[in-house]
């Protein structure tokens, strides 16, 4: 199916117009980061509405704009978003591979802390694997940590 | 072919009118529920980019589109198992994001839906 022109027009529209039109996709990737020392870890499950959008393309704005969005939003002094037209009038993102949606999602929705140290330290702080590697009851979930055998890239 | 309505104000012949900004401004802006115990499955959702399972009981929303303010972002939660309801609450609030947790100790359900309303950015 075609997507209309977007640009110009607010992205909760388009979303709308996606839901009407576009089957979700439910997605076999997980994000597991850690972003606290004393805390489990936690895992990022991309929506499956979302990641349609992201597949089929002239949708989502680019990624960037939420990270000006979130720069605003931590400004002191900070009341309401007043740069809210940059969601709306943005060139939308072009068709992305399951695989390019993670890793926008990675920066748009991981904390900036992981996205830019993860590698850093003794083991990975963050591991996109698949669903199927996660464990598979909740059994102990507060003392979930991602292994100790992964190595750092 | 899809019809298209432009107004600004509805009216009714005897009850008044209303001016259609009601209607945008009072339509649900995010919603999602989610079954915790199968690992955080998405269920359903509207205006959604991912959820993140936190811990037990808790999962965080990250939205598409975002509110104005954190102050705008106001949301209403429930989490329930087959017959038992759990009292939720949220937290972590910015205009994008919140965490949910259950009110009365750790605990997965089975199904937790989310509805957001407020002012978009």
């Amino acid at each position: 199916m075609q997507t209309p022109d977007f640009k110009g027009t607010p992205v909760f529209d388009r979303l709308c117009w996606a839901k009407e039109n576009l089957e979700p996709h439910q997605s076999d990737y997980r994000v597991v980061y850690e972003d606290k020392l004393d805390e489990c870890a936690k895992i990022l499950v991309p929506d499956p509405n979302w990641l349609s959008c992201a597949l089929h393309g002239g949708i989502l704005p680019p990624v960037w704009v939420y990270h000006e969005l979130a720069k605003d939003e931590a400004t002191e002094g900070f009341t309401k978003h007043t740069r809210g037209y940059l969601l709306h009038e943005t060139e939308p993102m072009p068709a992305m591979t399951e695989e390019q949606a993670i890793e926008y999602l990675i920066l748009k929705d991981c904390p900036q802390s992981v996205v830019e140290t993860w590698n850093e330290g003794n083991r990975p702080t963050m591991v996109i694997c698949r669903k199927e590697q996660l464990p598979q009851t909740r059994e102990w979930r507060n003392a979930w940590r991602i292994s100790d055998k992964l190595a750092a890239a | 072919m899809a019809g298209k309505l432009i107004a600004d104000i509805l009216e009714h012949s005897t009850a008044g009118s209303l001016d259609t900004s009601y209607v945008v401004n009072g339509s649900l802006k995010a919603s999602f529920s989610v079954n915790q115990t199968a690992n955080t499955t998405p269920l359903s959702s509207h205006n959604i980019a991912s959820l993140v399972d936190t811990g037990t009981g808790q999962t965080t929303y990250n939205l598409t589109n975002a509110f104005s303010s954190a102050n705008e972002h106001s949301a209403v939660l429930s989490g329930n198992d087959a017959s038992t309801w759990y009292y939720y609450t949220l937290y972590n609030f910015t205009s994008s994001a919140a965490t949910t947790a259950v009110g009365t100790g750790a605990h997965d359900v089975d199904r937790l839906s989310i509805l957001a309303n407020g002012d978009l950015a």
